[in-house]
C-alpha cells in the first residue's frame, strides 16, 4: 500500500488534459471562494486602514495626523519596553508552545485508550478550555496567590515553600506557562482525532515485527499525525504571541514589567496612551515576525511533515 | 466525461444560492426587530440622547426607571441607553466617538478620568447652561469640584466620590489586648508609628498579620502625607517636576517598604494587588489586623460572622506632614460635539441633584455622593445594608473634607507615568530588591522621558 | 492460518505477553488519566463550592472545601439578577447560526485549498492564514466603521455574516491539514468513475475527516458560544445581548466582584459547551478506518 502510493506524488492533473486542469482550476476558485470573499469583504480593508494609521499620530478620539516614519522610529529606537516585552512573550512563548504539545499529544494518547467511561474523562480533560476570559483570571489569581492560594498550599503539603507566582519577576511567566497548559483541550482534541487516523494494523504489524513501544512512537505515530503537529505547532506560536488578557488581568504587566506581554503593552499605548497609531505600527512589526516565522516553519515542514500518500510532503507542495 | 462533470458542477451553483438564501432569511429575520424601531423614531422626530453606562445589574435597573421617568417629564426627548461591561466601556465609547454618534451623557471610566477627554478638548463645555440655570454648587464637598473644571470652563458635574477609610478586626484586637484605633480624623496621635506599634502587638508570624496592605499601590504614597508632584498639578494636570528626591518622600516611601520587610506586619504588594482586581478583601479572611479601604464596600462585610469588625480614620503622617489621602471622583460629562446640548444639560441637571444621586450613587451602589446634604441619607444606608453601627459608618463621611483628588484624576498622562516611570521600580521596592533612595534614582530620570515626550508644548 | 509450529508457538506467545503488557499499560494510563483528571477539577470544584456558599464563607481560610450551609438559592439570585433567560437564547441562535456556516463554508474552503490546484492558491492561502497575525486591537476602529457603513451596528449580522464567509483562517487551516491526509487513491479511483470535484468532496473527503469536522464544530461552538467582545462592541440594545455578557452584570466598578452569583451563573453558561462535547467525542470513536486500501 505504501509503496503504490509513493508512485503517485505528482499530482493527477499532469496525466490529464489542459481542459481538466482548468476546469480544476475553475473548482478550486469556486470552492475557496467563501473564504477569499470573506477575507476581501471583512478583514482586508481593516488591515489596510491600521497600517495607514501607523504613519499618523491618533488617539482615536481625536482626528489622526500625518507623522510620517515617527511611530516607526519610536518603535525601533526609542523605547525600551518594545524589547522588553517581546523578550517576555518570546520567553512565554517558547516554553508554553512545547510544553504545551507535548502535554496536550501526552493527554490526547492517554485519551486514544478504548477505556470504559473515555468519554466523561476527554470531557473532563477539556473542560478548561469551555472556560474562558475574566472569571478564569480571577480564579487563577486566587490559585496562585502566595498567602492562601491553592498551589502553594498543596506544595506545602510537600514541605515546598512556593514562590510568590504573580509578583516574583522569575516566575510570573512560568505561572502564564503553567495556566496556559491547564486549557491545553483544544489542542488535545485535534491531536486526538488525528491519532483516530492512525491505522491499528500498523501498529500491530510493527510489534509483531519486534518494534518497542517508543519506537512504534517515533517511526508511526508521530509521522502519521506530523501534519497535525505542523498545525497545532503555527496555531500556538501565533496564539501564544498574542497572549494578553491574562496578563492585563492579573498582574498589570508587572512585577517590573516581567510579564509586560506585547500585547498588553500594545493595548496600553491604543486605549490608555491615545497612541492608536504607534499601537499599529507595533502590531504590523508582530505580525511580520509572526509571518516570518511561519514561513519559517512552513518551509521547514517539506523536512519533517508527512502527508500519506505524498511522502513527505510532496516536491510541488507543503 | 467533461460534459458530465460540467452538469455535475452545475449542482454546486444551486446549492450556493439555497445556503445564500438561507442565510438572507436569517438575516431579514434578526434585522427585522431594528426596522420596525428605527421607522418609530424616525416618525417622532424626536431628541434622541444616547448615554452609555456599565452594566452593573442594579444601576441598569435605576437608570431604566429614571429614564422612563425623565421621558415622561420631558415629551420629545427619548434617552438611548447603551449598558456596556466595565471591560469594554472605553473601548465602546471610543468607537462611538470615532463612528460620530458621541454619548450625550456618561460617566468616564474610572481608569481613565475626566481630564483624559477634556484634555483633547472633547467634553461640552457647560458654562453657558451653569450661568443661565445658576446651578448651585455650594453643596457640593469643596474637594469634589476642582476636577469638574478644565482650565476655568465647566466640563463635567462629579458623580459620585469614595474616601478612604481604615477597618479593624474588633475581635483581634480584644484577644491580644490592643486598644483599638480612636474615630476622630483630627486626632493626631493617631499617625503611622502608633499604627505600626498595634500592628506589630497584632501580628504572628505568617499566619497573622497586623495590616492587609494600603490599598491602592499607586496612590498609597499619599496616605504617607507626601506625593508624587507639586500641588500645581491638581490645576494644570502636567507635572513639571517629580518630588520623589526629597527626603520627605524617600523617607515616606522607605516607611511603606519597611511595614513589609523590616517589621513584617504586612504580606507583600501581592496581597494589595489581588484586592484591585475585584478578588474579595482579605480582611474578610479573618487573619488580619487592620486594612485600608474604599467607603463603600461596606456591604461586602455584611456577610462575615467569624469576627467583629470597626472602622477608623487613616492615621496622620509621621513627621508632622501634612494629611493628603486621596479620593475617586467620578463625574458625569457629555463629549462634544453635541446637537442638543440643552436637553443634554437638562439630563444633567436631574441626574445630579439630591433626589437623582440617592439613586445613584448612593441607592444601586452604598457609595458616598458628593453633596454634604446627602451625608446622612448615605449613612443610613451603609447602616441598614452592613448591619455596622452608625458611629463607625460615620467615620467614612467624616473624612471627606480631608481627601483630595487621587494623581490618577488629575494628571491628564497619569497612565504613562505609572506604567514606564513609577511602577516598575516600586515593584522591585516591595519586593525587597532595592531600597527607597534607589528605586526614587531610577524613577527620576524615566519620570522625566515620560514627562518630555507627554506634556504639550503650548500652554 | 500459519500451522507451522514455530511460528504458531510465537504468535500464541507474543499474544500472551501482548496481553500482559496491555494489562499493565491500561493500569498505568488509567492511572495517571485519574491523576490528571484531579489536577484539571480543583479550579472547577472552587467554583462550584464558591457557588453554593455565602460571600462571607467563601474567602475564609482555612478554605472551607464544603460548604457548612449549601445556598442553592444562589442560582435562582444570579439567574433573576439579568435576563438571562433572554440572553441564553440570544446566545441560542447566533452561536448555531454562525457554527453551522463556519462547518459548511470552511469545509468548502478547505478542500478547495487541500485537493484542487489553481494558481495563486498557496499565496490566498497564505494571505487568509495571516488575518490570525494581527492583533485584532488595531483593525477595531476600521471594523466597526465597516460595519457601521454596512447598516449593521446594533444587530447579529457582524457576528454571523463573517462566518457564512469561510469561517475564519484557524477552522480552514484545521479542515485543509486533514484534508490533506486523505489518501488520493479514493480520488483517484472516483474521477476515473467520472464523479466531480464536489461528488469527491461530499462522498469521499468529507465521510473520512468527520472527526475532524466534529472538531471544527466544537471550537466554532465554544468560540461563538463565549464570545464576549463582538457582541458588546457591536450591539447597543442591551436585549439583544448574549449570555457572556451577562456574566458581567456581577462586576462593579471599584467594587468587589459578586463572586458566587458569578460562579453560578458561569458554570450554567458552560454546561451548553460540555454537552456539545461530549456528544461530538463520540466521532472520536476509534473504527475509522481511513485506509481502506489494500495493498
Amino acid at each position: 500500500m505504501a509503496n503504490l502510493s509513493r508512485e503517485r506524488t505528482t499530482f493527477l492533473s499532469f496525466s490529464l488534459p489542459r481542459n481538466r486542469r482548468r476546469q480544476e482550476a475553475l473548482a478550486c476558485y469556486l470552492f475557496i471562494a467563501p473564504g477569499v470573499l470573506g477575507y476581501l469583504i471583512f478583514i482586508l480593508g481593516p488591515l489596510l486602514y491600521s497600517l495607514v494609521m501607523s504613519f499618523m499620530d491618533y488617539g482615536v478620539i481625536t482626528e489622526p495626523r500625518f507623522i510620517g516614519f515617527d511611530n516607526w522610529r519610536t518603535l525601533f529606537t526609542r523605547d525600551p519596553l518594545i524589547w522588553q516585552s517581546l523578550k517576555v512573550t518570546a520567553f512565554y512563548s517558547i516554553g508554553s508552545v512545547v510544553l504545551g504539545l507535548v502535554v496536550s499529544l501526552f493527554v490526547a494518547m492517554l485519551m486514544n485508550q478504548r477505556i470504559f467511561g473515555i468519554g466523561i474523562f476527554r470531557t473532563i480533560y477539556y473542560l478548561p478550555s469551555v472556560i474562558s476570559g475574566v472569571p478564569v483570571a480571577l480564579l487563577w489569581m486566587w490559585v496562585f496567590n502566595p498567602t492562601v492560594g491553592v498551589l502553594n498550599t498543596a506544595l506545602g503539603w510537600f514541605g515546598i515553600t512556593g514562590p510568590n507566582w504573580l509578583y516574583d519577576s522569575f516566575w510570573v511567566i512560568p505561572a502564564f506557562i503553567i495556566m496556559s497548559l491547564w486549557s491545553t483541550g483544544g489542542a488535545m482534541v485535534i491531536f486526538l482525532a488525528s491519532l483516530q487516523g492512525v491505522p491499528q494494523q500498523l501498529h500491530e504489524a510493527a510489534e509483531i515485527d519486534g518494534a518497542s513501544a517508543l519506537s512504534r512512537f517515533i517511526n508511526i505515530t508521530l509521522p502519521m499525525i506530523s501534519s497535525v503537529i505542523f498545525f497545532n505547532l503555527i496555531l500556538s506560536i501565533i496564539g501564544s504571541f498574542q497572549s494578553f488578557t491574562q496578563a492585563y488581568v492579573m498582574t498589570q504587566g508587572g512585577p517590573a514589567n516581567a510579564s509586560l506581554f506585547y500585547v498588553l503593552y500594545l493595548y496600553r499605548n491604543a486605549f490608555e496612551y491615545f497612541q492608536m497609531g504607534y499601537a499599529s505600527a507595533m502590531a504590523w512589526f508582530l505580525f511580520i515576525i509572526i509571518l516570518a516565522l511561519t514561513a519559517l516553519i512552513f518551509k521547514s515542514s517539506s523536512l519533517w511533515v508527512y502527508y500519506e500518500n505524498e511522502g513527505k510532503a510532496g516536491r510541488n507542495e507543503h | 466525461m467533461t460534459t458530465r462533470v460540467g452538469l455535475k458542477e452545475g449542482k454546486l451553483n444551486r446549492r450556493d444560492i439555497l445556503r445564500l438564501s438561507a442565510l438572507g432569511a436569517s438575516a431579514a429575520l434578526l434585522s427585522r426587530r431594528d426596522d420596525k424601531m428605527l421607522r418609530a423614531a424616525r416618525a417622532a422626530d424626536d431628541v434622541t440622547l444616547d448615554f452609555v453606562w456599565r452594566t452593573t445589574q442594579k444601576e441598569v435597573d435605576f437608570f431604566k426607571d429614571f429614564f422612563k421617568n425623565f421621558e415622561e417629564q420631558n415629551p420629545g426627548t427619548k434617552v438611548r441607553q447603551v449598558y456596556v461591561p466595565i471591560e469594554q466601556y472605553d473601548q465602546k465609547v471610543d468607537l462611538l466617538v470615532a463612528a460620530n454618534q458621541p454619548p450625550a451623557i456618561w460617566a468616564p471610566n474610572y481608569s481613565r478620568g475626566v481630564r483624559y477627554y477634556a484634555s483633547r478638548e472633547r467634553l461640552v463645555e457647560l458654562d453657558e447652561f451653569v450661568s443661565r440655570d445658576k446651578y448651585d454648587f455650594s453643596d457640593f464637598y469643596d474637594g469634589t469640584l476642582s476636577l469638574g473644571k478644565w482650565k476655568d470652563k465647566w466640563v463635567g458635574i462629579p458623580a459620585l466620590v469614595i474616601p478612604m477609610l481604615l477597618v479593624y478586626n474588633k475581635t483581634l484586637f480584644e484577644e491580644a489586648g490592643v486598644e483599638p484605633p480612636p474615630q476622630d480624623w483630627n486626632d493626631k496621635s493617631w499617625t503611622w508609628d502608633a499604627l505600626l506599634e498595634k500592628a506589630k502587638a497584632l501580628t504572628k508570624g505568617k499566619d497573622q498579620y497586623g495590616l492587609v496592605g494600603v490599598a491602592d499601590q499607586r496612590y498609597a504614597i499619599r496616605n504617607f502625607g507626601v506625593d508624587y508632584f507639586p500641588q500645581e498639578v491638581q490645576e494644570t494636570g502636567y507635572p513639571t517636576e517629580f518630588l520623589g528626591n526629597t527626603p520627605e518622600f524617600t523617607d515616606a516611601l522607605q516607611f511603606w517598604g519597611d511595614l513589609i520587610h523590616e517589621h513584617k506586619v504586612m504580606p507583600s504588594a501581592s496581597e494589595a494587588n489581588a484586592m484591585q482586581a475585584g478578588l474579595p478583601n482579605l480582611f474578610m479572611t479573618g487573619k488580619f489586623g487592620m486594612n485600608l479601604m474604599n467607603a463603600g464596600e461596606f456591604e461586602v462585610f455584611k456577610d462575615i460572622e467569624a469576627f467583629e469588625w470597626g472602622t477608623a480614620p487613616i492615621p496622620w503622617p509621621n513627621n508632622n506632614l501634612p494629611r493628603l489621602n486621596f479620593m475617586y471622583l467620578d463625574h458625569y460629562a457629555s463629549i462634544a460635539p453635541q446637537t442638543h446640548g440643552d436637553a443634554a444639560w437638562n439630563l444633567l441637571k436631574q441626574l445630579t441633584d439630591p433626589e437623582g444621586q440617592k439613586g445613584y450613587p448612593i441607592g444601586t451602589s452604598g457609595w458616598i455622593a458628593p453633596r454634604k446634604s446627602l451625608a446622612d441619607f448615605w449613612v443610613q444606608q451603609a447602616v441598614e445594608s452592613s448591619g455596622q453601627t452608625e458611629e463607625n459608618v460615620r467615620v467614612a463621611v467624616d473624612g471627606l473634607p480631608h481627601m483630595t483628588p487621587s494623581p490618577g484624576h488629575v494628571t491628564v498622562e497619569w497612565g504613562q507615568y505609572w506604567d514606564k516611570a513609577f511602577k516598575p521600580s516600586l515593584d522591585k521596592f516591595l519586593l525587597g530588591q532595592m531600597d527607597a533612595k534607589s528605586a526614587v534614582a531610577e524613577m527620576q530620570p524615566r519620570f522625566e522621558q515620560v514627562r518630555d515626550e507627554t506634556t504639550p508644548d503650548a500652554s | 492460518m500459519n500451522t507451522d509450529p514455530e511460528v504458531y508457538h510465537a504468535h500464541v506467545g507474543f499474544f500472551a505477553r501482548k496481553s500482559v503488557r496491555m494489562r499493565i499499560q491500561r493500569i498505568v494510563a488509567t492511572l495517571l488519566i485519574l491523576m490528571g483528571a484531579g489536577v484539571v477539577l480543583v479550579p472547577f470544584w472552587w467554583m462550584i463550592r464558591t457557588s453554593l456558599m455565602s460571600m462571607g464563607e467563601a474567602f475564609l481560610v482555612p478554605t472551607h472545601w464544603y460548604p457548612r450551609n449549601v445556598e442553592w438559592h444562589n442560582y435562582i439570585d444570579a439567574w433573576r439578577a439579568a435576563p438571562f433567560t433572554q440572553y441564553t437564547w440570544n446566545s441560542v441562535v447566533v452561536t448555531f447560526l454562525s457554527t453551522v456556516g463556519t462547518v459548511f463554508t470552511a469545509s468548502l474552503t478547505a478542500f478547495g485549498f487541500a485537493r484542487l490546484r489553481a494558481p495563486g492558491r498557496d499565496f490566498l492561502f497564505m494571505l487568509i492564514l495571516s488575518s490570525l497575525m494581527i492583533p485584532s486591537i488595531v483593525v477595531l476602529v476600521p471594523t466597526y466603521l465597516l460595519f457601521l457603513k454596512l447598516g449593521w451596528i446594533d444587530t447579529y449580522l457582524p457576528l454571523i455574516v463573517p462566518y457564512w464567509l469561510g469561517g475564519g483562517a484557524f477552522s480552514i487551516f484545521l479542515l485543509r491539514q486533514f484534508f490533506r491526509g486523505i489518501p488520493r487513491d479514493f480520488d483517484e479511483a472516483a474521477t476515473l468513475d467520472g464523479a466531480s470535484f464536489f461528488r469527491i468532496y461530499w462522498n469521499i473527503a468529507v465521510p473520512l475527516s468527520l472527526p475532524a469536522h466534529a472538531a471544527v464544530a466544537i471550537f466554532a461552538f465554544f468560540f461563538h458560544w463565549n464570545e464576549f467582545f463582538g457582541p458588546l462592541i457591536y450591539l447597543n440594545n442591551s436585549e439583544k445581548y448574549t449570555l457572556p455578557v451577562g456574566l458581567s452584570f456581577f462586576v462593579k466598578a471599584y467594587g468587589v466582584v459578586q463572586w458566587n452569583q458569578l460562579m453560578a451563573v458561569t458554570l450554567v453558561a458552560m454546561l451548553p459547551c460540555i454537552v456539545v462535547f461530549f456528544l461530538a467525542q463520540r466521532y472520536f470513536v476509534e473504527g475509522i478506518t481511513l485506509t481502506g486500501v489494500k495493498g
